[in-house]
Formats: C-alpha cells, sequence, structure tokens
C-alpha cells in the first residue's frame, strides 16, 4: 500500500509540475535539471555500491540472476524496436524509451532534456512499466516467478521488490534485486548511448 | 560516448559505496548511509518529476494536439517492451 502512495505520490507531483507550468510559465533551468539528475545517479550508483559485494556470489549461486537481465534488455530494446515499426515513432525515441526498463525518473529526465515530447512519453511509458508489475505480478508468479522478474525492469532493486519477495518467496527476491542492481547500472549507459544513434 | 558524465559519477558513486562498505566492517555506517541515501534519492526523485512536469507544460499544446497518437504510442512503450520481456525470459529459463 505505502509503495502504491508512492506511485501516486510521483503522479501527484508530476500533475503539480504540469500546472504550475502552465499557470505560472515557470521553465526549470537546463543546469538544475541535469545537475539534480547527476546527483540522483550519484546517490543510486552509492547506493548499489554499498551491496556491490552481495552481487559476484549471487551471479555464481544462480546463474539465472545472470540471464534474467540480459532478457530483461534484449526484450525491452525488441519490444522498442516493435513500437517503431508498428507505430513509425522515431527509432531512436522508441529504443531509448524502452531502455528505461521501469526507471522513469532518470528516463523522463534525460529525455525531455534532449526532447521534452520525448520525456513526457519516457516518463508515462515508464511509470505504466511499475504500475503493470504492482498489477500483474501477483498472478503470473503463481506459473511463472522468476521469469515474471523481467516485467519489473529495474524497479525490482526498490519499489516492486517488497511485493515480487512477498508473492515470488525469498530466493526470487534476491533474484529481483540483482535484476534490478544490475539494470539501474546499465540504464544510464544505455539511454544516452542509444539518444546519441541517427534517426 | 555522449554525456559520459552520467557514467563518470554512477562509477564514482559505486566506488564510494564500495569503499565506504569496506572501510567499515562492522556494518552499522553503511546500513545508516543505506537508509540516507534511499531517502535522498527519494527526494531527488520528487524533485526531477516537477521538472519533467514543468518541461512538460512547455510541450502539452503539442501532446494534446497529437491527442491519440500520443496515447497510443505512450501505451505500445509500456506494454510491448513489457511483455517482450517477460517472453524472452520465459524462453530463456522456462520458469
Amino acid at each position: 500500500m505505502i509503495r502504491s502512495l508512492g506511485t501516486l505520490g510521483v503522479t501527484s507531483v508530476f500533475t503539480l509540475g504540469v500546472l504550475t507550468g502552465m499557470a505560472l510559465g515557470v521553465r526549470a533551468p537546463d543546469d538544475l535539471l541535469w545537475f539534480t539528475l547527476l546527483g540522483l545517479i550519484f546517490v543510486t550508483g552509492f547506493s548499489i555500491g554499498l551491496d556491490f559485494s552481495e552481487i559476484p556470489s549471487a551471479v555464481r549461486n544462480n546463474v539465472w540472476n545472470l540471464v534474467i537481465p540480459l532478457a530483461t534488455v534484449a526484450g525491452s530494446l525488441t519490444g522498442g524496436l516493435m513500437v517503431h515499426f508498428l507505430t513509425g515513432f522515431s527509432l531512436r525515441y522508441s529504443l531509448a524509451i524502452s531502455a528505461g526498463m521501469g526507471w522513469y525518473s532518470f528516463t523522463g529526465t534525460y529525455l525531455s532534456g534532449v526532447n521534452p515530447y520525448a520525456g513526457f512519453l519516457g516518463y508515462v511509458a515508464n511509470v505504466l512499466r511499475e504500475v503493470y508489475t504492482y498489477l500483474t505480478y501477483p498472478i503470473l508468479a503463481r506459473r511463472w516467478r522468476y521469469s515474471s522478474v523481467s516485467i519489473g525492469g529495474a524497479t525490482t532493486m526498490d519499489t516492486t521488490l517488497p511485493l515480487i519477495t512477498s508473492a515470488g518467496g525469498t530466493e526470487v527476491g534476491v533474484t529481483a534485486f540483482i535484476h534490478g542492481v544490475l539494470l539501474t547500472s546499465l540504464i544510464p549507459i544505455l539511454i544516452p548511448l542509444v539518444v546519441s544513434l541517427p534517426d | 560516448m555522449p554525456h559520459l558524465e552520467v557514467v563518470i559519477i554512477l562509477g564514482l558513486g559505486v566506488l564510494l559505496g564500495v569503499a565506504v562498505v569496506s572501510s567499515f566492517k562492522d556494518g552499522t555506517l553503511p546500513i545508516r548511509l543505506k537508509s540516507f541515501s534511499g531517502r535522498l534519492a527519494l527526494l531527488l526523485t520528487y524533485v526531477l518529476v516537477y521538472i519533467v512536469g514543468l518541461r512538460v507544460a512547455e510541450v502539452l499544446p503539442e501532446i494534446l494536439s497529437r491527442g491519440s497518437q500520443a496515447l497510443l504510442i505512450t501505451m505500445a512503450l509500456s506494454a510491448i517492451p513489457t511483455l517482450a520481456s517477460l517472453v524472452l525470459t520465459y524462453l530463456l529459463i522456462r520458469g
């Protein structure tokens, strides 16, 4: 419930930002956006570093801990490619938004610095991925408790971890945490790389 | 590579976290720092989401003018990559 309120909370703050921007015509300076984003990346890296020593042994104990994140990345990018072919939307933004894998604060912010429309799509699409995880993991975990971790993307290291652990069990919780950590480390590298592609 | 500073900052954060854990073996300080960094990350997330909201307000007429197209792309970009991840993972690990 508390975690669900987290999603509701960020949506409220997002709406407040839109309303403030419309009413007052306030424009966020590029530097503020950029340095706050770098601050978030540093803090996220620091959190990963605090748990870093547990990753090699967890991967050695269960090879799925490495296979699932790789499959999530490949699946997400394949999905982005499919959206490009189905809708004709820009290839690099389709790939970049799908490469966000649920990390809406990074994807939305990074893309809004490049193209505000893509930033909006990146934010909403990745918030929805978190929402889908809340709605579907408890059902999917009855049959596919490990492979269903992939739907949570990067959120499986924090916001959706309690849900996955309670629905899938402690062993799946460890897999989900490693999955989230690896994806969170990869996303800040992957999105800038994809955005730099020619359209 | 564009925005190399993103990778450097992420790497510095990870290195600092690893250094803190290896310097304080008793574990009390890392646990406190983990709690603090979690709250700080949440605060920064709220600030960034607010800024994204401000940015979106600038292009709101464009989003509204695209209406159903924007909605379709948003739904497609959230559902299809999620589903493709699930299917590919299931095909690989069958569990």
